[in-house]
């Protein structure tokens, strides 16, 4: 499953890393960052609420009775407290929670001037998330409703003060804490904070990304012989030194190939003129059977020149693939060789249009006619059509070739010993020629053996696959 | 000499033919094998001497090397189109395809490639000899780039033969000079002498099967019903007639 997500690409891969490195140190942070804070309230702000209480406490019980509430709301920091005379509901409290009124109790006790029958103060949360204000709280000073509604997620915090006479004023401070409002705050801020890094990290890893992605791409096509990929002068120096490098290994690659299919072209091209004239010489010939003998070798000799030009310069102008009518083709094929009294056989054919280079398809299937004729003494051929593919089978009743020699017979120049030999012609070449020509046109050329039923080699199959087009 | 030995001599006028080509021996070799032939043949081996011989004498079918010092055949040939039109043979080392198109497009008639089979260039200058002797009564033909009949399109330089789809149907030679001939004179009857002639003089291939063979195998490939054939029909003791109507289409379409 990870395995499936994980992109297979450098630029995905690298933004995917460090978006994740992001969301991971922002976790941690937040995670470190609320443990750090206390769940009560914190020393800072529990020392001026204890002075902020004894001295509200204090100086209520000064005034009387009837102007108590009044003097409350008049000091200016009633804005963050609400006033009861009466006993607030019991709150559930934490074990820590328990420590803590201890403690701030004491500490109220400790700063308050007058002589109070009881102090409690109760520190907690309300259970769950049940009302904010217990009965009792809803009078809310008047000054700022905003700011006094604003902390609804507060630590709650009671402090009961009972004065010697029975009178009881409940305090209840609307202290600031973690808000829901502010959580989803900060959620917004790292959402953003993520999506802005996340968009400019990928910007940025695109960036050095790309020059690879282009580079890859050249790589690519040159080793199917396609050496037109612009190169990056961008990016990284070291991706500049690759791309530097590989443009070097193209340019003396190409220089070589270029330089060794001029010299075969020259070759096989100035063997021409040499030819031209031994065979308008050999037309002087007297004798019948010398005249003969030299035609067959100029025959030969020009064979080898044709082939070894050809063969040289499959990779020249391939040119775009044409819509060809693959039955007229293969009939074609079959009509001149059976006109020259070769044996070669196509069964009518549905019509198939494949999409190739009818001169290319035309000399790779000739050669796998030829062979088959030459080696096999007949030529078969027939259409598999699919959905996807073409194959062309060339079937011969020859003595086949040894399986582990099969893929031996198509590099260039090879033949095998025995019952494939000089004498039957042929330059060694005519099977590399054709897999060169269907490959380059996203094909193949493959070899089997067909086996008769008691086992025994039938023949040979040459099997011609083309992709369909479009 | 007597006069009517004179006037039997000029009736069987010897065709002058014209060789270019840079190669001593070829050139030699050549005029040889041509003279053997029964022409008068008059070789050079360059353009500026072709321009030099043009001034003085006339010429029924030229012979020209592609490869040539300085000028090459391709300018020698539209050269002498421009002035002339006589067969031009082209003979060339380079077995390219646009090699071909080039010359054939440039106004050339054949291009022969080297090395060439002795009896096949001979049989090819006939060939176009005795074409340009038919055709002296009518009025030059303007080159055609193709012609069409009922959605196909025949390419006579490119040697293309596309169905309505735009597909590529294959041909073998003769079949396609077959087609080529018939298209050519549609509506007209040829007998199977005249076609024979005018397929052996572009091929000349050796073991082509009869024309009936030929006529019945390029049925198959364009006919929609071979039995019943509409573009290509049997005239009874005549020969064949192409009866589907053929729109010539120049160069300059």
């Amino acid at each position: 499953m990870i395995k499936r997500l994980w992109p297979s690409r450098l630029g995905p891969q690298m933004a995917l890393l460090t978006v994740g490195l992001l969301v991971a140190v922002q976790i941690v942070t937040v995670v470190v960052f609320a443990a750090m804070l206390p769940r009560s309230v914190s020393t800072f702000e529990s020392g001026w609420l204890v002075a902020r209480l004894a001295y509200l406490a204090d100086g209520a019980m000064a005034q009387p009775p009837a102007a108590r509430l009044a003097w409350l709301d008049a000091q200016p920091e009633a804005r963050w407290f609400a006033f009861h005379f009466d006993e607030p509901p019991e709150l559930t409290l934490l074990p820590q929670e328990v420590r803590a009124s201890a403690w701030l109790t004491a500490m109220v006790a400790a700063k308050t001037t007058r002589t109070w029958a009881r102090i409690e103060i109760s520190t907690g949360r309300p259970r769950a998330l049940g009302p904010v204000a217990p009965p009792g709280f809803e009078r809310i000073p008047p000054q700022s409703a905003d700011e006094v509604s604003m902390p609804a997620t507060i630590v709650f915090f009671v402090a009961t003060f009972v004065a010697p006479d029975g009178t009881v004023l409940a305090v209840r401070p609307f202290l600031p804490g973690r808000s829901q409002s502010a959580a989803i705050v900060l959620a917004a801020w790292l959402v953003t904070f993520l999506v802005a890094a996340s968009l400019v990290g990928w910007w940025a890893i695109a960036r050095i990304a790309a020059p690879l992605g282009v580079l890859a791409r050249a790589t690519e096509r040159f080793g199917r012989g396609i050496s037109d990929e612009a190169l990056p002068r961008r990016g990284a120096r070291e991706i500049r030194v690759i791309a530097d490098s590989f443009a070097e290994m193209r340019r003396r690659v190409a220089r070589f190939v270029g330089d060794r299919t001029t010299m075969i072209a020259a070759i096989s091209h100035d063997l021409r003129t040499p030819l031209t004239r031994m065979r308008l010489r050999v037309e002087r010939v007297e004798d019948a059977d010398l005249r003969a003998a030299l035609s067959r070798d100029i025959d030969a000799l020009e064979a080898i020149a044709r082939e070894t030009l050809e063969f040289a310069r499959i990779d020249d102008a391939p040119g775009p693939p044409d819509r060809v009518d693959l039955a007229s083709l293969l009939q074609t094929l079959a009509d001149e060789r059976a006109d020259m009294d070769q044996n070669v056989r196509c069964a009518p054919q549905a019509p198939v249009t494949v999409s190739a280079r009818a001169d290319a398809l035309r000399r790779a299937l000739g050669n796998l006619v030829d062979n088959a004729v030459a080696y096999g003494g007949v030529a078969r051929i027939s259409v598999v059509d699919r959905p996807d593919a073409v194959r062309i089978d060339i079937d011969d009743d020859g003595p086949g070739i040894p399986a582990n020699r099969l893929e031996d017979v198509f590099r260039p120049f090879v033949r095998l010993e025995g019952s494939r030999n000089r004498t039957t012609g042929g330059t060694g070449l005519g099977l590399a020629i054709a897999r060169n020509l269907a490959r380059a046109q996203g094909g193949d050329v493959m070899l089997s053996n067909r086996l008769a039923a008691d086992g025994t080699c039938a023949g040979l199959r040459a099997s011609l696959t083309l992709p369909k087009g479009s | 000499m007597p006069a009517a030995a004179l006037l039997e001599k000029m009736q069987t006028r010897k065709s002058h033919i014209l060789i270019v080509d840079d190669d001593a021996d070829i050139r030699r070799l050549t005029s040889q094998l041509l003279g053997d032939s029964g022409f008068r043949v008059t070789a050079v081996a360059d353009g500026a001497a072709m321009q030099r011989l043009l001034a003085t004498e006339s010429f029924d079918l030229a012979v020209l090397d592609v490869m040539l010092p300085g000028e090459d055949g391709f300018a020698l040939c539209r050269k002498l189109r421009a002035v002339s039109k006589m067969p031009i043979v082209m003979l060339t080392a380079r077995a390219d395809e646009t090699d071909r198109v080039v010359g054939l497009e440039l106004g050339a008639d054949d291009y022969v490639l080297k090395p060439f089979s002795p009896r096949e260039l001979v049989a090819r200058v006939r060939a176009h000899l005795r074409r340009t002797n038919e055709l002296l009564p009518a009025a030059p033909k303007p080159r055609v780039k193709s012609l069409r009949f009922d959605g196909w399109t025949i390419d006579p330089i490119r040697r293309e033969l596309r169905n309505a789809e735009g597909t590529l149907v294959s041909l073998t030679g003769t079949e396609f000079d077959l087609l080529t001939a018939l298209a050519e004179r549609a509506q007209r009857v040829l007998s199977r002498d005249q076609l024979l002639d005018l397929v052996r003089g572009r091929t000349a291939h050796p073991f082509d099967r009869s024309i009936d063979v030929s006529i019945s195998r390029l049925r198959r490939k364009i006919e929609p019903f071979p039995d019943e054939p509409r573009f290509i029909r049997t005239v009874r003791n005549g020969g064949y007639v192409f009866t589907a109507e053929v729109v010539p289409l120049d160069e300059s379409a």
